[in-house]
This record gives structure tokens, C-alpha cells and sequence, in this order.
């Protein structure tokens, strides 16, 4: 019945990926599509839902729902044997929605319907194993999101200063409250430094959740908020963000190399990737960190299910120091192997392609100390997805094995997918 | 309203159901009602009591959110987030401008369902458990899996969760009150972050973790799901026919 479901799912988000992406390549030609349901008008100003069909958000959305097909298949792999898988399906579902949601608002109300949604689905998530640490870190992630809301509950009264809740009216305000609030509320849904403590707490997650969070939804959902607001950075060139950014990238790249827990290395690796995707969009270039955002969606996704798979494999331990499976399957660990070496910009590999326009172009003629905190953190890149791949398949398991299990078609199959993708 | 609501958690946690239903979904609006119309008056003397009622809304709302953070016993939990919304929403209504009045209903209304039907959990809940504490009602999800969904979903509407009317009114009061000087800037901020708090809170402190009593008759029939539902089908479709009350 659950596997039912399950594989409706997965054909849903897999036709809709490529109805998406024969809808991409028209509008790519066309323009884009306005839909605007309105709902009623107060004080002089329209409250509406309108949805924004252009070539980003399509490109965009057409990359989430691959992934959340393959998470949708993946977790009937992962989740086998847990109580509540239905309400975990059904969570994930919400969660992919409120995701689309977000993707093709056309006005701010609509960004605040998907980005709630988002906050309180992954909270559910996030308590979904019902213990005490999955209760605390649940709570910081909720938290930490609900104070991204107020901030962008708090943009609402700059737009309606200006007069519209569309997206280009901001453009319009250009004032430098509507900048502040926008920015803080985005990056504490990104997890920049000031916020940036939820994003490992949320390991607590079980794996697809996180594969899914960390990859292409909740994390890029900021990120693809200032994308559309990127014009403001044409106004508000500002040192200090830049500085933020840079600094959220070497910490985090820093931290991953000295934390022992296993999947919170992966998640400090996803945060330095945002660190530096950000840069790069505070910098003035929106398309080269929405080209990094999709290409970093598919390797950090793999990186996961394969991550997944060890934990499962390792009896369901996190700590790294326990780790080791050398005799584990071949494929898995390519999959890790190749993964990780898309993380790190490896040539001809996909990773390669975005990073590298990334390193050549971006970071010169912005003074010495960008460039050398930004190769630095480039390295810091290699170092910890190397030593990635040391702890989860360099020597033999520590613990006690108590946990036998095979790799299942639903592992491989989307994993390999992506693999081809990488 | 903040100084003069101390009768209100006391009478909800002694009335029967019914008693704090109509209390919170009708007798609560009266003074609001009473107020929409007397608006003329407010706006003739608005420059004299603007201020302290702006202040006395936004703060005395701030501070119930916090006492909210701190109750057990979840009934007069659901009354004091209830004062919470009225101060917020006094404010909008004593700020003068029109956004602010046209929340002020919005709020009134959607508050009167969410609360009303978060009182009608609650006592669906008393019948099974005989308990109102929060402490003692751990792991009611897993008892009543569907009473973990209503419940999410009440408590996240009555925190403002976005395709229902109650983020309406909170947009549109924060419009209208943000404006007035920076302390209601801060204040109407830290009012909207704590009632998410608490909305969060509420959920958790009760449906999480593993379940901690026992009880009988698990049984939640078509009447229960009848009347979450008539709650819910108003708190989330009214919006589209909001335009009616301005006409």
C-alpha cells in the first residue's frame, strides 16, 4: 500500500519534471507567464496570489522535482520498517509543495505562503523520530525560521509603502529597511553565520528529509528569494555582507574538518557551499550562483543517499568515529567517491563547471583579502570532502555490527541516476 | 484587553466547552464589535490615546506571549494567546489608518475560529484523558494520529500560517502598525516572533514525545471532525470573500 503510493509519487514528480522542462525551453523563447488570482483589496492595495512561469523558476523547479522523485523512491529504501512512513510520505509531500509554491510566486504573499510552509513542514520532519534531541533541534530549526518570518513579515510594510506587492516594485522602494529586512530574513533561512545553527541541528532529521533540505529546498529557498530580489544588490553594494558570506564559508569549511559527527561534516560542507553561493550573488552575478545552486543540488543530493546508505549500512550510528566499511559495497563508495570529488571541483566533472567560472571570475578585483579568504575556503572544500571519504571508506568498521542489509533496487536506482548526472 | 483581561483565563478554565467556545468566539468580539463602532469617536480623539493604547496593545500582547511561554494548564493557555491577539489587534485599530482597521476585523474573526475550535480539541481531548495539563498529555499523537494533524494545524493557524485569514490580519495590522515610530517597529516584531513561539510550543508540549497516560474511548467520531472542519473551512476560505466586508 505505502509502496503504492510511493511509486505514484515518484512517476508525479518525474512526469512533472519533464512537462517542466518542455515548458522551460518555451518560455526560455517566449518570455514568461503572469497568473494573478486576486483576493481582495484593502486600503488601496490589491492582495492577490500570482504565480511568476519564467525560465528561472522552471529551470529551477524542474531540478526539485527530479530530486524529490528520486527522495520520494529513495526513502522507501531508507524508511523500511519505521512506524509512521505514511505520515512521513505525506510530510514530504507538504514539504515539496510548499517548496513549489515558493518557486513560482510572482508576489510577496505567495513567497510567505511557501516559505511558512517550508518552516513548519521541516519542523515536523525534523521531530519525526519523537526523542529528546530530535525535540531540541527541532525547535532551534523552527525558531531560528520563524525568525526569518518576522523579518519578512516585517518587508510587507515596505511594500506597501511603495504601493505593490510584486516583485519589481521592490525595485521601485529601494530603501535600505525593505534591503536589511529582506536580506536578514533570507539569510537565516539560508543559515548564514548569525543564524547558522539550525542547519546541523536539522541532521536529526532522517536522511531523504535532510538529503532534501540540504540539497535543493529549504536552503536554496533563500537563496532563490534574493535571486529574485537581485537587483538590490545592484543598490546596496555593501562591504560588510560580503565579509559575512566569506567568513560563513572558511568557518563552516573549518568546522567540517574537525567534527566527528558524521553527517553534520556533510552538513557543514552544504553550509560553506551557501556561503560561497552567496558571495558570489552579493558580488552582482545571480545567474552563475542559480547555475552553482541547480548543479550543487544534484552532486550534495547523491553525497546524501549515499550517506544515507552507510548510516543504514553502520547500524544507524552517526559517529564518525566508528566508522569505516572498506569491505561495503563498490558501488556505493563510488557513488560517495564521485560526489565528493564534484564537491570539491574535480575537472570534467559537473562540479567543476560551475566552480571553476566561479573561482576564475568572481573573487578577482575584489581586493586581496576576498581573493585569498576565497581560494581558502575553496581548500577547505578539498580538505574536508576528502576526509569525508576517509572516514566512511577508508578501514573497517569499529563498532558492533548488529544490522545486516542489502542494497535494494530502490537505492541504486536513483542514486545512479544522479551519478550520470554528475 | 492587557490590565483588564486577568477575568478572562479563570472564567475559561471553569466554564464547560460551550461556555468558553461562546466566550472566546463571541463575547471576546462584542467589545471589539463595540468598538469598530465607535470608530468615528476613536478617530476624533486619536491624537490624545493613540499612543497609550498603540503601547498598551502591542506591550501588554508582548507580555501575555511571554506568561504564554509559561502555562500547564492548556485551556487558559488557549486564553491567554487569545488576549495576545486582541492586543494586537487593538493596536492596529487605535494606530487610525484604515489597513489597521480592516485587520482588526480580519483578526476578530479568524481568532474567533482558531481559538474556538482550539478549545473544542481541548475538550475532545478532556473527555478521553480527564486532564487539561500539558505535562500529562505527552504522546497524544500517537494515540490520535488525526488529532496530531488538527492540532498542528490549528495551533499553526493561530500563529499566523499563511493561506488562511488570520496571516491576513496580521499583515495588515503589522502594515498599519509598523509605521508609527520605530518602538512599534520592535514591538509588533517581537509580538509576531513570540506568538510563533508559543503556537510552536503549544504543539509541541503536548503531541511530542512517547505517550505518558492512558485513558479510554479512543474513538474520534465524524461529529469531532465535523466541527474542526466547519472551523477550518472558515478560517482558510473566508479569504477569498473578504472584499465583503468592505463594500
Amino acid at each position: 500500500m505505502g509502496l503504492l503510493w510511493l511509486i505514484f509519487f515518484f512517476y508525479f514528480f518525474v512526469f512533472f519534471y519533464f512537462f517542466l522542462v518542455f515548458f522551460f525551453v518555451s518560455c526560455f523563447f517566449g518570455g514568461g507567464y503572469l497568473l494573478d488570482f486576486f483576493l481582495f483589496s484593502l486600503g488601496g492595495l490589491d492582495f492577490s496570489f500570482s504565480f511568476l512561469f519564467d525560465y528561472v523558476s522552471l529551470g529551477f523547479f524542474s531540478c526539485v522535482s527530479f530530486i524529490s522523485g528520486l527522495v520520494f523512491l529513495y526513502s522507501v529504501f531508507y524508511m523500511e520498517g519505521t512506524v509512521d512512513s505514511r505520515r512521513f510520505i505525506w510530510l514530504v509531500f507538504g514539504f515539496v509543495f510548499s517548496m513549489f509554491l515558493l518557486v513560482f510566486s510572482g508576489n510577496f504573499f505567495l513567497v510567505m505562503v511557501g516559505w511558512d510552509g517550508l518552516g513548519l513542514t521541516s519542523f515536523c520532519l525534523v521531530i519525526f523520530y519523537s526523542n529528546h534531541s530530535s525535540l531540541e533541534s527541532g525547535l532551534v530549526t523552527v525558531f531560528s525560521n520563524r525568525v526569518g518570518d518576522v523579518f519578512f513579515l516585517i518587508c510587507f510594510f515596505f511594500f506597501f509603502m511603495g504601493g505593490s506587492f510584486f516583485f519589481d516594485w521592490g525595485a521601485l522602494l529601494s530603501r535600505v529597511g525593505f534591503f536589511i529586512f529582506l536580506f536578514l530574513g533570507a539569510i537565516t533561512k539560508r543559515a548564514q553565520l548569525p543564524f547558522s545553527a539550525w542547519l546541523p541541528a536539522a541532521m536529526a532529521a532522517p536522511t531523504p528529509v535532510s538529503s532534501l533540505v540540504h540539497s535543493s529546498t529549504l536552503v536554496t529557498a533563500g537563496v532563490y528569494v534574493l535571486i529574485r530580489f537581485s537587483f538590490i544588490f545592484l543598490f546596496f553594494d555593501l562591504i560588510v555582507f560580503k565579509v559575512f558570506f566569506l567568513l560563513t564559508m572558511v568557518v563552516a569549511g573549518a568546522s567540517a574538518n574537525l567534527e566527528k559527527d558524521f553527517k553534520k561534516v556533510v552538513a557543514m560542507s552544504t553550509l560553506s557551499q551557501l556561503g560561497m553561493m552567496l558571495f558570489i550573488l552579493s558580488v552582482g552575478v545571480w545567474a552563475l550562483s542559480f547555475l552553482h545552486i541547480v548543479i550543487h543540488a544534484f552532486f550534495k543530493r547523491m553525497l546524501f543517499l549515499s550517506t544515507g546508505s552507510l548510516i543504514r549500512h553502520l547500524g544507524g550510528g552517526q559517529d564518525s568515529r566508528f566508522y569505516g566499511s572498506r569491505v561495503f559495497s563498490w558501488r556505493a563508495s563510488l557513488f560517495f567517491l564521485v560526489s565528493c570529488v564534484c564537491l570539491s571541483g574535480f575537472p570534467f566533472y559537473i562540479g567543476f563547471y560551475s566552480k571553476d567560472f566561479i573561482i576564475l571570475g568572481r573573487s578577482l578585483g575584489r581586493g586581496l583579502f576576498f581573493y585569498f579568504s576565497f581560494l581558502g575556503g575553496c581548500l577547505l572544500t578539498v580538505f574536508y570532502s576528502f576526509r569525508l571519504f576517509r572516514l566512511g571508506y577508508s578501514s573497517f568498521f569499529k563498532g558492533y555490527r548488529h544490522l545486516f542489509y542489502a542494497e535494494t533496487l530502490n537505492f541504486l536506482f536513483p542514486t545512479s541516476l544522479l551519478f550520470f548526472k554528475g | 484587553m492587557y490590565g483588564v483581561h486577568l477575568w478572562l483565563p479563570k472564567a475559561h478554565v471553569e466554564a464547560p466547552v460551550s461556555g468558553s467556545i461562546v466566550l472566546a468566539g463571541v463575547l471576546l468580539k462584542l467589545g471589539v464589535y463595540g468598538l469598530l463602532r465607535f470608530r468615528p469617536f476613536i478617530l476624533f480623539f486619536l491624537r490624545e490615546i493613540k499612543g497609550l493604547m498603540v503601547s498598551l496593545g502591542l506591550r501588554g500582547g508582548l507580555y501575555r506571549c511571554f506568561l504564554c511561554l509559561r502555562q500547564s494548564d492548556l485551556k487558559s493557555f488557549v486564553a491567554y494567546s487569545s488576549v495576545c491577539h486582541m492586543g494586537f489587534g487593538l493596536g492596529g485599530l487605535y494606530r487610525g489608518l484604515y489597513v489597521g482597521y480592516g485587520g482588526r476585523i480580519f483578526i476578530m474573526i479568524s481568532h474567533g475560529f482558531c481559538s474556538s475550535c482550539l478549545f473544542y480539541i481541548l475538550y475532545v481531548l478532556y473527555e478521553r484523558f480527564f486532564t487539561r495539563r500539558g505535562l500529562l498529555m505527552k504522546g497524544v499523537g500517537y494515540i490520535f494520529p488525526m488529532i496530531l494533524l488538527v492540532w498542528f494545524v490549528f495551533s499553526a493557524l493561530n500563529m499566523g500560517v499563511p493561506p488562511s485569514l488570520s496571516f491576513f490580519s496580521e499583515v495588515s495590522i503589522l502594515v498599519g502598525v509598523t509605521g508609527m515610530t520605530l518602538y512599534t517597529f520592535i514591538f509588533s516584531g517581537l509580538l509576531l516572533l513570540f506568538s510563533g513561539f508559543y503556537g510552536i510550543f503549544f504543539y509541541v508540549v503536548s503531541c511530542h514525545r512517547t505517550r505518558m497516560l492512558g485513558g479510554w474511548n479512543f474513538f474520534v467520531g465524524p461529529r469531532e471532525f465535523l466541527l474542526f472542519y466547519g472551523h477550518f473551512y472558515f478560517v482558510i476560505f473566508l479569504v477569498f470573500s473578504l472584499d465583503f466586508f468592505f463594500l
